[in-house]
């Protein structure tokens, strides 16, 4: 017992100064209404995520064929679809799928450019020049094609719709992180480990990288909206998540044949995604102006 | 400026390259046999068989992509499986109205989104600045199938103010052929009623696809002007009594709008493949629409030549906004930059 609290007291004391860091910023980021906004719509998004199956007044797959097209009523709150499934249902289910893509693209996405852009930039050289024209190439793709082609190769389904956004949006964190670290990788503290005799791989992975986190940290959260946008439009056109799948793009797609009449078959599910990615912004933005150091203080 | 010019494109050739090599491997992945649907999803082994050896698709995949090649440098992409049209005949055919609708989308958003970035940051914190904020945030978190579809909604079915799809009205000539843009065929030719019914036709879809580059523009615009007004040469033009205008309009855009001419040029790229949703809903005859359906028929040769127009026209929109870059700052050389 003793033991462990003597561990936990020096581990505090190690890091106090990062403790610190992080409680300010905490403190900057709860001082800051911007991000307290997106911060509560990403919570609640999070919260009918987890909680879809408590939430949820009917089963998302139920189909009442006796109910089909309903308006909004208070039985069902957003109304029915053309399969008489409950719309208010099928958006708290769907806000799983967007989650699910939203976190599994970006962690990907994430992980293989923070890897190529830290060896891009850390290399230099030919290799870098390589490795950042593949990243540049995957950038000039048209996205939406590339993402469709892939789906259309490999099947369309959630889980190709994941590798394909995926593959798109790598070369953004590469890019970012090769700036990151040619920036630090020249300076004293760097030189200072080296020739105490820390290895590339020491230098780079725990004195560099944890250095460019805050850029990361805002681009992932700006890209967690991205990504929810594109891999809607993609079921919006039949290449991503399919039927009956309660996916939202795919909803919308469902209700465009009676957006005149029934009109909110395709407005509430379309809502869903504005104001789950409009979340993701506002917190990105807000994170941005927090942890940039040029703005901060 | 010789050197840059052919730097830059040697690597669009090695890009596109790139591009052709990754999507001919993904046509060749695919698990449903093209031969297959051409015929109907039946025929006869002879007849399978025959049909490969007139496809070519019996020889080793990168054999099959030097004959590709070999006929890209001639301009010719192959024939399409769905269409039976050569791919270049089909692409001249759809590519003017997606470059239209691209083009005038890009037009709107430099229009609306520069001037609002300006006022923005100058009136920051107003009202205006506020309203201009979150115009620009729902410009960049809306879904633009959404959008298109709500618009339409409104502006056609409630409305009757504005049509709902097509490039012109159906009791309406397309103007003679000259460009292949309706617009600038119209005025060429002086025939005002296809001008003008292309114009309604058009200001729906473009200002669907334009809300997001005008939002990114606007946003852009308003925090490199910011950036730009907290730097000296501009508090000393103050003191020195120059007009607010001149100070604005001459000193600061200038400077604060080459960040933003690079949005622009970035903007137009994804204009051109973010028209894929937009021409869907409006049934925009374009190669967006184009590109669709040949996906889902595994057309291939139609998907490639698609992308591979895109990505040249994506990197030689860039190449000419770094071109751009040296008129706005005359500071900028090019033979010194990577």
């Amino acid at each position: 017992m003793e033991t462990t609290d003597t561990l936990i007291d020096s581990w505090l004391k190690k890091h106090e100064s990062k403790i610190k860091e992080f409680k300010y910023t905490l403190h900057l980021i709860s001082k800051s209404p911007l991000s307290m906004i997106g911060a509560f719509i990403i919570a609640c998004f999070l919260l009918i995520a987890v909680f879809a199956p408590f939430l949820a007044p009917h089963d998302p797959y139920y189909q009442e064929m006796s109910a089909r097209l309903e308006a909004p009523s208070f039985q069902h709150p957003l109304g029915t679809d053309d399969m008489g499934r409950d719309i208010l249902s099928r958006i708290i289910y769907g806000s799983r799928i967007s989650v699910l893509i939203g976190i599994i693209v970006v962690s990907i996405g994430a992980a293989i450019g923070i890897i190529v852009g830290a060896v891009s930039g850390y290399i230099g050289g030919a290799g870098d020049n390589i490795l950042m024209r593949i990243a540049d190439m995957f950038l000039s793709f048209p996205p939406l094609i590339l993402a469709m082609a892939i789906a259309a190769a490999l099947g369309p389904n959630l889980r190709n719709t994941i590798i394909a956004i995926a593959l798109v949006r790598w070369p953004v964190y590469a890019r970012l992180v090769r700036s990151q670290v040619l920036s630090i990788k020249n300076s004293q503290f760097i030189e200072a480990i080296r020739s105490m005799g820390g290895s590339d791989i020491r230098i780079l992975f725990i004195h560099i990288l944890p250095n460019c986190l805050s850029p990361i940290i805002v681009r992932a959260t700006m890209d967690l909206g991205t990504v929810i946008l594109a891999a809607a439009g993609l079921s919006f056109i039949g290449f991503g998540a399919q039927p009956p799948l309660p996916e939202w793009g795919a909803m919308v797609s469902d209700g465009r044949q009676y957006i005149v009449s029934e009109w909110w078959v395709a407005a509430f599910p379309g809502l869903a995604i504005l104001f789950v990615v409009v979340g993701f912004n506002i917190l990105g933005d807000g994170l941005r102006d927090v942890l940039d150091p040029r703005l901060r203080r | 400026m010789k050197v840059f010019l052919l730097k830059r494109l040697f690597y669009t050739v090695l890009m596109l390259i790139g591009i052709s090599i990754i999507t001919f491997t993904l046509s060749h992945v695919v698990p449903g046999d093209p031969v297959l649907t051409m015929l109907g999803g039946r025929g006869t082994d002879e007849q399978i068989e025959k049909m490969r050896e007139d496809l070519g698709l019996n020889k080793p995949i990168h054999e099959q992509y030097f004959i590709y090649m070999k006929g890209l440098i001639n301009f010719d992409l192959g024939e399409s499986i769905r269409t039976k049209r050569d791919v270049t005949a089909d692409l001249k055919n759809f590519f003017p109205a997606t470059f239209e609708l691209s083009t005038f989308a890009i037009i709107l958003s430099i229009i609306l989104g520069i001037p609002l970035g300006i006022l923005s940051a100058v009136k920051k914190d107003s009202w205006l600045d506020q309203g201009a904020r979150i115009f620009s945030l729902l410009g960049v978190s809306m879904p633009v199938f959404w959008l298109g579809l709500l618009l339409m909604a409104l502006f056609y079915n409630h409305l009757h103010f504005l049509p709902s799809s097509g490039r012109i009205a159906m009791f309406i000539m397309p103007p003679r052929d000259i460009t292949g843009l309706y617009l600038v065929d119209s005025l060429i030719t002086g025939n005002f009623d296809a001008f003008w019914s292309s114009l309604q036709h058009i200001i729906l879809p473009a200002f669907c696809l334009g809300y997001l580059s005008t939002a990114q523009i606007a946003r852009m615009m308003r925090s490199s002007m910011l950036e730009v007004m907290n730097q000296d040469y501009i508090r000393s033009s103050y003191s020195f009594g120059l007009s607010e205008k001149l100070i604005i309009f001459k000193l600061a855009f200038k400077n604060a709008f080459i960040p933003t001419l690079t949005i622009i040029g970035l903007s137009y790229g994804s204009l051109l493949s973010g028209a894929v949703l937009t021409e869907t809903i409006f049934s925009w005859p374009g190669i967006g629409r184009y590109v669709v359906e040949s996906m889902l028929f595994l057309d291939f040769p139609a998907v490639m030549g698609v992308t591979l127009l895109i990505a040249l026209v994506y990197s030689l929109a860039n190449l000419f906004v770094d071109l751009l870059y040296g008129f706005f700052d005359p500071r900028i050389k090019y033979d010194e930059i990577n």
